[in-house]
C-alpha cells in the first residue's frame, strides 16, 4: 500500500485511464501497491505515509498537517521519478498543492492550470480550511487575491461593493446550503470513484475493492536465472526507459519479483509481446519458457505483502539462514546495532575438531574441505581448539572470551554481528532439547529458560487448536481468561468463557494470544517433537511445559503445551504408535524372536530370546508376530500357559511376570513392573516356570467337557483316531537285512538308504549295492539269524505277542546303545526321578520277562512291543502326574529312550495304556504306594477286541484293589470306577462331583509331539501320573505312547539282569504279587481268572508243576495254583523288610537280605558281617520274603 | 467409589455341560469369568453380590453352544478425578511412587508429593523422605492419595493422584 511504488506504473497507466479523469490521481494511487515489492525495506515506512495522504484527501482535512511528512516521501518519490516527470502532471499538481514551497519557478503555468482544476478538487478544500482555520485563511485569502485582482484591478472602486456583496452572498449561500445538500454535492463529486470508497475503519476494505478485474493489465511471470532477478530487473528497467521515448516504447506497467520466487519475475502488461520484447536479449531470462500469464486469482496474492514488522528483542530466538551453521539455533543477545541492520546473537559453535592435517589429506584425496561434513554443534572449549589448532590460533580476549578464527567465544558460545538478513526469525520452534543444549545442561532436569521457551513458542498455530481445546488467553484485554475453544474461524477463534464474569459467554480471540492450557491429571497425548505420538498423563504443568508421564514406559516426558493435545478419555486400546508397539514379539531372524521392551523415537529396543537386548530400528526388524491370542507352552508342571497368565519362575532369581508372549513355547517373555532391567521385560524357558495364579477352576466351557474324554478311556481313541505311524525309514539305514524274494533271495546286506519303498542294500557277499523293494527284505537279527520283517507296522499285533522272543521284536537291538543306560528296567531311570524310582521299578518285571522271550508283556496286554510301559515311563516325565509326584522331566536317557524306538513300533498307535492311566492307576495314590501298583496296568484291558483277557474293566479290577488294604492309601476320587460293566463307565466326576475334577488339561501339548513318532514322548502319561489327580485325562498318552520304546531294550536287557517270567518257580516263601501275564507269547489268558486276583498279594508256597501254590496274604484260606507268569515279586516297601534277591547279576541271586533304606528305586540293605561298604540293590531285582525262616 | 451395579455377562456352553450340573457351571463360570475383572466403563468388578439371573440359554446354531445372558449384581470399584483414598505404596522409584488401592494402581508423581518430600535412591528399600517432618514414604507404606487423573481403557483403569495437599500422604500405622 506504498505511493511509493508509483515508480514503474504510473506512466502507462495514466494514459490508459485517461477516460475519467477524475479517477485518475485517487485510482493510480490505489492500484499502486500491488506493484509495491514487498521486500523494499522501507515499505512500512512508505506505508505510514501513504495512509494519512489518503486520508486527508478524502476527509477534506487540512493538507498542512501532513505536509512535512507527505513532503519526504514525495521527495523520494521524486527521485526515483526522474525520468517520468513530464508526463506526472496530475501527481506534480497534488504535490504542489501540499508542498507549499516547492516549484516557484513554474508558478504560472501551474496557477493556471490548478484554477481550472480547483472546482473540482482544491476550493472545497479551501472553504474548509476558511472555515476552521482563520489565520491560514487570511493567508490563503492573500494568495488567491493574487490572482483575483488580476481582473477586479481593472475598476477597482465600482466592483468594490458588489464584490462584497457577491463575497457576503456567497457565505450567505453557503450557510443556506444544508448539511444534506452539502453531501449530496460531495457524493456527486466522488460519484465516479464510488467503487474505492474507503471506510476508516476497516483495513480490508479497500483491498478488496483494489482487486485486479480483466479490464487492468495481466501478470506475466518468466523464468529466469535464480539469484539474478535484481539485475535482470535493473536491465529490464534500463530497456524500458531507453525505448519510452522512441516510436515503440515498451508497454509494460511495472516489473518486480519476489524472494519467495526465487527464479521468477513478473511483468505487468496487456500484452504478452510487450514482455516478450521487453526481455528479447536480457542476459539471465529463460526467454524460450515463454511468458506466462499470472491467473487474475493469483495476482493479488503474488502482490500480497507479509507483515514485516519484525521487533528484534534480546533473548529471541533465531535461526541462521546460510552457511556453515544453517538453520542452527541462536539467540540474540544484543539490539544495540539494529539500526545498522546488525544483530549480536549467540550461537553453538561448530568447530572442526578433527586435525588440519587429516583434513589436508582429505583434501589431497580429492574430497574437498571436508566441508561437506559438518562439524557437530559443540562448545567452544578452549583446550580442545588450542591443541588442534595451536596456540596462537587463539587468543583471549576480554572477559574471558576467546577470539578465533576472528569469531568471538563465550562461555562456548560464539559470538558474533549478524546482518537481518543471514537470520530468520519465522517458524523458529526450537525443540526443548535445542534449548536445553542452549542453556548448557541438557539433562532432563534442566530448568529451562521458560521465559524464553514461551517467546519462541507462542505463535501457536491456528492448525494446532481443535474444538474443544482449553484455552488460557495471555494478552490483550481478556488476559487470564480461560476458556474452550468453540469454533476456530479463519482468523479468530472463539472460545466459550469459563469461570469469572463472562463465564458461558462466547469470546472472539486472536489464537495467536492464547495458550493451551492443560490440568494435572489429563490424558494427554503428544503432537509433534521428539517425543510424538507418546500418550500420558499430565503430572506437573509449568509454564508452556507439561510434563507427562508416559502410559507405556516408565518415562517422564516434555513437551510444549502447544505440541499436546488432550487425549480421548479412553485410549482406543492405546492406538499403536507406528508399526510396532511395545511389548509386540517380532521376529530378528527366522528363527529369533523378541520382544520390543522400549520404542523411542525410532528406535525399538528388544529383548530377545536369549536374553540379549537389541537396539533396532523398526527397519530392521522382520516381522510381528500376531499369535498372542493363541499361543501356548507347558511350563514346569506341565500346565499350559498362555499370554496374560502370571508365572513365576522356579529356578535362578525366580522372577515372576505376566506372559507377554510366548514363541515356540518354548521362549517365554514376561513382564514385571517391578523389574528395572529391559524396562521389566525378561525371558525363561517354559520348562522353568511355574504358574502362581490357581489354575481356573471351571476352564472354557466353550470347549468340549474334558470329563467327557476321561469318561471314555477307549472311547477317546475312538473320537480321535490316532495319528498313523509311519516308521522313519531312516532308522532302517544299517539295519542287517536278508533278501527273501527275488533274483537275489537269500543274500544278506545292510541297508544304506531307503527310497520310498525301497531299500538299497549293500550286499554282504559282493559289496554291491541293490535297490530292493522292501518287501523282498527281512531283518536279521545278527546275533540270533533270526529273520523278523522289516517293518513291524505290518505286524499284527498278535504277531508280536506270538513272535519267538524279544529280539524278534527289537529293531534296534544293535543301536540301542546299553539298554541299562536307557531302560527304566535299569534302575537309570528310578534313579534320577524319586517319586518315579517306584514307578520305574514297574515296568522292570516286565521288561524281564519281555527279556525272556517267554512271557507276554503284561502291560500291553496286547503285545509286550507295544506295552505302554516305556510311553509310560518315557513320557511320564513330561506329564503332570510325573511332576505332581516330585519328579521332574526324568533324565536324559530316560527321554531318548521314550523317543527312539518309536518308530519300530508305529502299529498304528493302538495302546492299552489308556486303560492303564485313564482307567485306573492314573486316579489313585494307591497305586502310587505299591510297587506292583503297575500291575493294574495289567489289568488294563486289552484294547485290542480279541485281547485274550478281556473281562476285567480297569475299573473294575482297580476298584478291588482300592478296597484292598495293601493299596489302602485313600483315593481323592473315592471309588472312581464306577461300573465294571462298561470301559467307559468309570466317571470320576461322579466321585467328586466334579467330572472335569483334575484341572490339568489332559492336552497340554508338549513340543515334541510332531517329531518323533516316539509320540510316548509326547503326552501326558496317565500311568505317570499316578500319585497325583491332575492327570485324569491321560487320554491322549495312549495314542503316542504306543509304540513302546523300551519293550527291546528290556528284553535285550532282560535277558541278562531282568526277571524271567518264570522266576517264581526258582524261589519259595516269597511274596508273590498276581498280574498279567509277563510270558512274551503265552498262550494263557492275558489275566489269571480274568484278574479276579490282580494285584493281590500271595504267600509262595511251593511249586507244582509250572504253577506256585499261593495262599492269599490277605485271607490265608485262599490258597490258589497259579502259573509263574502271572506272579511277580512283591517289591519290598518299607525298612526292615527281608528281601531276597531274584534278579540281577547271577552270583548275587538268592541273597537273603533285609532293607534298610530306600532311595530312588535302589535300597540299601542292613548291613551284615562282611559287607565292604554299603550294600544296595536296585529295587526290581528284590521280593520280599513271605515268612523268614 | 465403590457401588453396587447390575451388570450382564454372556456365557457360552458347549453342548457337553448341558445335564443337571448346567447352573452350576454358569455360575461358577460367571464368578470366575468377571471378579477381578476391570473395565473401563464399570470399573472394577470387585464382588459378584447376587446373580439375579443365568438367564435362558439359546442355542446358536452351527455351533450348538448354548448363550446364558445372566445378570447379576457386583460391587464395583471406580476411581473418580479429586476421590480420596487410602492405598499401600506398591513400588517406589524416582519419578514417583506406585500405591495400590485395592485393584487400582495409582501413581503419584514426584511432582505430586510434598515439596520438602525428596527421592532418596541410596536408602533400602528407596523411599522418598520429608526433610522437615519425619515422613518416609516407601513400599508398603500406606498413604492417603487424592486422585487428579484417570486413564481409562478398555480392561485396565490408572490413576495419577497427588499428595501435595493438606491431610495427604502417610498414614500412620495403626
Amino acid at each position: 500500500m506504498s505511493d511509493r511504488s508509483d515508480s514503474g506504473s504510473i506512466v502507462d497507466e495514466k494514459e490508459e485511464r485517461s477516460s475519467s479523469p477524475e479517477m485518475q490521481g485517487r485510482t493510480v494511487s490505489r492500484k499502486r501497491p500491488r506493484f509495491v515489492d514487498p521486500d523494499e525495506e522501507d515499505a512500512a515506512e512508505v506505508d505510514e505515509d501513504g495512509k494519512p495522504d489518503r486520508v486527508d484527501d478524502e476527509k477534506d482535512d487540512e493538507p498542512v498537517a501532513n505536509g512535512a511528512g507527505n513532503g519526504r516521501a514525495r521527495d523520494d518519490e521524486k527521485d526515483d521519478d526522474d525520468e517520468e516527470d513530464e508526463e506526472d502532471e496530475d501527481d506534480s499538481d497534488e504535490d504542489d498543492e501540499d508542498e507549499e514551497d516547492e516549484e516557484d519557478d513554474s508558478g504560472r503555468r501551474k496557477k493556471r492550470r490548478r484554477k481550472t482544476n480547483r472546482n473540482r478538487f482544491l476550493d472545497i478544500e479551501a472553504e474548509v480550511d476558511d472555515e476552521e482555520d482563520e489565520d491560514d485563511e487570511a493567508d490563503d485569502f492573500g494568495d488567491v487575491a493574487d490572482f483575483i485582482d488580476e481582473r477586479p484591478g481593472d475598476e477597482p472602486i465600482t466592483q468594490d461593493d458588489t464584490v462584497h456583496r457577491r463575497l457576503n452572498r456567497t457565505f450567505g449561500q453557503n450557510d443556506e446550503q444544508t448539511a444534506e445538500d452539502i453531501v449530496r454535492q460531495l457524493k456527486e463529486r466522488h460519484k465516479g470513484r464510488s467503487a474505492a470508497t474507503y471506510n476508516p475503519d476497516s483495513d480490508a476494505v479497500p483491498q478488496r475493492l483494489l482487486m485486479p478485474s480483466v479490464n487492468d493489465p495481466s501478470l506475466w511471470a518468466v523464468r529466469c536465472k535464480p539469484g539474478r532477478e535484481k539485475d535482470i530487473l535493473a536491465s529490464v528497467f534500463r530497456k524500458v526507459f531507453k525505448y519510452q521515448d522512441s516510436a515503440t516504447p515498451i508497454e509494460i506497467s511495472s516489473v518486480f519479483y519476489r524472494d519467495s520466487l526465487s527464479g521468477h519475475i513478473f511483468f505487468e502488461a496487456r500484452q504478452a509481446a510487450a514482455v516478450d520484447f521487453a526481455i528479447k536479449g536480457i542476459v539471465g531470462v529463460f526467454w524460450s519458457r515463454g511468458v506466462n500469464l499470472v491467473p487474475l486469482k493469483e495476482m493479488a496474492d503474488l502482490l500480497k505483502i507479509k507483515k514485516q514488522e519484525v521487533d528484534y528483542v534480546v533473548g529471541m530466538w533465531v535461526r541462521m539462514r546460510r552457511g556453515k551453521y544453517a538453520g542452527d539455533l541462536a539467540q540474540i543477545i544484543d539490539t544495540d546495532q539494529i539500526t545498522n541492520g546488525v544483530l549480536g546473537v549467540k550461537f553453538m559453535p561448530r568447530i572442526d575438531l578433527t586435525p588440519r592435517d587429516k583434513k589436508r589429506e582429505r583434501m589431497a584425496n580429492g574430497k574437498g574441505t571436508g566441508s561437506n561434513l559438518r562439524p557437530p554443534l559443540r562448545p567452544f572449549q578452549y583446550e580442545d581448539v588450542r591443541r588442534i589448532y595451536g596456540r596462537s590460533s587463539v587468543r583471549s580476549g576480554a572477559q574471558g572470551s576467546f577470539l578465533f578464527d576472528n569469531e568471538e567465544y563465550i562461555d562456548g558460545f560464539c559470538i558474533k554481528d549478524v546482518k537481518f538478513n543471514a537470520i530468520t526469525t519465522e517458524n523458529i520452534q526450537p525443540s526443548l532439547e535445542e534449548i536445553s543444549r542452549f542453556t548448557g545442561d541438557d539433562q532432563a532436569t534442566a530448568s529451562y529458560d521458560l521465559s524464553a521457551i514461551a517467546d519462541a513458542n507462542k505463535n501457536i498455530t491456528i492448525s494446532a487448536l481443535v474444538p474443544g481445546d482449553k484455552v488460557e488467553v495471555l494478552e490483550g484485554e481478556q488476559t487470564g481468561m480461560i476458556g474452550k475453544i468453540e469454533i476456530i474461524g479463519s482468523e479468530t477463534i472463539a472460545i466459550r468463557v469459563e469461570g469469572g464474569d463472562m463465564h458461558g459467554d462466547l469470546v472472539d480471540v486472536n489464537p495467536k494470544s492464547l495458550k493451551k492450557r492443560f490440568e494435572v491429571g489429563e490424558h494427554v497425548k503428544v503432537l509433534g517433537g521428539k517425543n510424538a505420538d507418546a500418550s500420558g498423563m499430565v503430572v506437573e504443568v509449568k509454564g508452556d511445559v507439561v510434563t507427562l508421564m508416559s502410559d507405556h514406559g516408565e518415562q517422564e516426558i516434555r513437551a510444549f503445551s502447544k505440541d499436546v493435545r488432550k487425549a480421548a478419555d479412553i485410549a482406543g486400546v492405546t492406538a499403536s504408535q507406528g508399526i510396532y508397539d511395545l511389548h509386540d514379539m517380532v521376529m530378528l531372524d527366522s528363527t529369533t524372536a523378541g520382544v520390543i521392551t522400549k520404542v523411542e523415537g525410532g528406535v525399538l529396543r528388544i529383548l530377545d530370546q536369549n536374553g540379549a537386548l537389541r537396539v533396532l530400528s523398526p527397519q530392521q526388524v522382520a516381522m510381528r508376530r500376531e499369535n498372542r491370542d493363541f499361543v501356548v507352552a507347558t511350563d514346569s508342571q506341565g500346565n499350559s500357559m498362555k499370554v496374560g497368565d502370571a508365572m513365576k519362575e522356579v529356578e535362578g532369581e525366580n522372577r515372576s511376570g505376566e506372559v507377554l508372549n510366548i514363541f515356540r513355547s518354548i521362549f517365554v517373555f514376561l513382564y514385571n513392573r517391578e523389574i528395572t532391567e529391559n524396562n521389566g521385560v525378561f525371558v525363561a524357558r517354559a520348562q522353568a516356570l511355574v504358574s502362581v495364579t490357581p489354575k481356573s477352576a471351571t476352564g472354557d466351557l466353550s470347549k468340549l467337557n474334558p470329563a467327557l474324554n476321561a469318561q471314555l478311556p477307549y472311547g477317546a481313541a475312538s473320537l480321535m483316531p490316532p495319528p498313523a505311524v509311519t516308521p522313519n525309514k531312516n532308522r532302517l539305514v544299517n539295519t542287517l537285512v536278508v533278501v527273501v524274494k527275488g533274483t537275489s533271495k537269500g543274500l544278506m546286506g545292510v541297508i544304506k538308504d531307503v527310497v520310498g519303498e525301497n531299500a538299497r542294500v549293500e550286499l554282504a557277499t559282493n559289496n554291491k549295492t541293490l535297490t530292493i523293494n522292501m518287501s523282498s527284505l527281512k531283518r536279521k537279527d545278527p546275533r540270533t539269524g533270526n529273520t523278523h520283517p522289516l517293518d513291524p507296522s505290518t505286524f499284527g499285533s498278535y504277531n508280536v505277542r506270538s513272535g519267538p522272543g524279544g529280539y524278534d521284536v527289537n529293531p534296534y537291538g544293535g543301536q540301542m546303545g546299553p539298554p541299562g543306560g536307557m531302560t527304566p528296567a535299569a534302575g537309570g531311570f528310578g534313579g534320577r526321578t524319586p517319586a518315579a524310582g517306584r514307578f520305574g521299578q514297574t515296568p522292570s518285571p516286565y521288561g524281564g520277562a519281555i527279556g525272556a522271550g517267554k512271557t507276554p508283556n503284561p502291560y500291553g496286554g496286547a503285545a509286550g512291543g507295544r506295552t505302554p510301559a516305556p510311553g509310560w515311563a518315557g513320557s511320564g516325565g513330561k506329564t503332570p502326574g510325573w511332576a505332581g509326584s516330585g519328579g521332574k522331566t526324568p533324565a536324559a536317557g530316560f527321554g531318548a529312550g521314550g523317543k527312539t524306538p518309536a518308530a519300530g513300533y508305529g502299529t498304528g498307535g493302538r495302546t492299552p495304556a489308556p486303560g492303564y492311566g485313564a482307567g485306573a492307576g492314573g486316579r489313585t495314590p494307591g497305586w502310587a504306594g505299591a510297587g506292583s501298583g503297575a500291575g493294574a496296568g495289567g489289568k488294563t484291558p486289552n484294547p485290542y477286541g480279541s485281547a485274550p483277557v478281556s473281562a476285567p474293566t480297569p475299573g473294575a479290577g482297580y476298584e478291588a484293589e482300592a478296597s484292598s488294604s495293601t493299596l489302602s492309601a485313600p483315593t481323592p476320587y473315592g471309588a472312581p470306577t464306577p461300573s465294571i460293566g462298561g470301559l467307559s463307565a468309570p466317571t470320576p466326576g461322579v466321585a467328586n462331583g466334579n467330572p472335569y475334577g483334575a484341572p490339568t488339561p489332559y492336552s497340554a501339548p508338549t513340543p515334541y509331539t510332531a517329531p518323533t513318532p516316539g509320540a510316548g514322548l509326547s503326552a501326558p502319561t496317565p500311568g505317570a501320573g499316578l500319585h497325583s489327580a491332575p492327570t485324569p485325562y491321560g487320554a491322549p498318552t495312549p495314542y503316542g505312547a504306543a509304540p513302546t520304546p523300551y519293550g527291546n531294550p528290556d528284553a535285550s536287557g532282560g535277558s541278562r539282569e531282568g526277571l524271567a517270567f518264570d522266576w517264581a518257580l526258582d524261589f519259595r516263601n516269597v511274596i508273590v504279587e498276581v498280574g498279567p501275564s509277563s510270558r512274551v507269547g503265552t498262550r494263557n489268558p492275558l489275566h489269571f481268572q480274568r484278574g479276579a486276583y490282580d494285584r493281590q498279594r500271595f504267600g509262595h508256597q511251593g511249586t507244582v508243576d509250572d504253577n506256585v501254590r499261593c495262599v492269599l496274604l490277605s485271607d490265608p484260606t485262599v490258597v490258589e495254583e497259579i502259573p509263574a507268569e502271572y506272579l511277580r515279586p512283591a517289591r519290598p516297601d518299607g525298612p526292615g523288610q527281608y528281601v531276597v534277591i531274584v534278579a540281577g547279576p547271577p552270583e548275587l541271586k538268592g541273597t537273603h537280605r533285609t532293607t534298610s533304606y530306600a532311595d530312588s528305586g535302589q535300597w540299601m540293605m542292613e548291613a551284615e558281617p562282611g559287607d565292604v561298604g554299603p550294600t544296595i540293590y536296585a529295587q526290581e531285582n528284590l521280593c520280599r520274603i513271605w515268612k523268614r525262616e | 467409589m465403590f457401588f453396587l451395579r447390575q451388570l450382564s455377562h454372556t456365557i457360552l456352553l458347549h453342548p457337553s455341560y448341558f445335564g443337571a450340573q448346567l447352573e452350576d457351571y454358569i455360575r461358577k463360570k460367571l464368578y470366575e469369568d468377571v471378579e477381578g475383572t476391570c473395565s473401563g466403563k464399570h470399573g472394577y468388578i470387585i464382588s459378584v453380590v447376587q446373580i439375579i439371573s443365568t438367564g435362558e440359554g439359546k442355542i446358536l446354531p452351527s455351533t450348538g453352544q448354548a448363550r446364558f445372558r445372566c445378570t447379576y449384581t457386583a460391587v464395583v470399584m471406580k476411581p473418580f478425578k479429586g476421590e480420596v483414598v487410602d492405598g499401600k505404596v506398591a513400588n517406589v522409584n524416582k519419578m514417583g511412587f506406585f500405591a495400590m488401592v485395592g485393584p487400582l494402581q495409582v501413581f503419584v508423581s514426584s511432582h505430586l508429593v510434598h515439596a520438602d518430600m525428596k527421592f532418596d535412591p541410596n536408602a533400602s528399600p528407596p523411599c522418598y523422605r520429608s526433610s522437615s517432618t519425619d515422613e518416609t514414604i516407601t513400599k508398603d507404606t500406606k498413604v492417603r492419595i487424592q486422585i487428579v487423573g484417570c486413564r481409562v481403557e478398555a480392561n485396565d483403569i490408572f490413576a495419577i493422584g497427588t499428595i501435595r495437599a493438606d491431610y495427604l500422604g502417610q498414614l500412620p500405622d495403626e
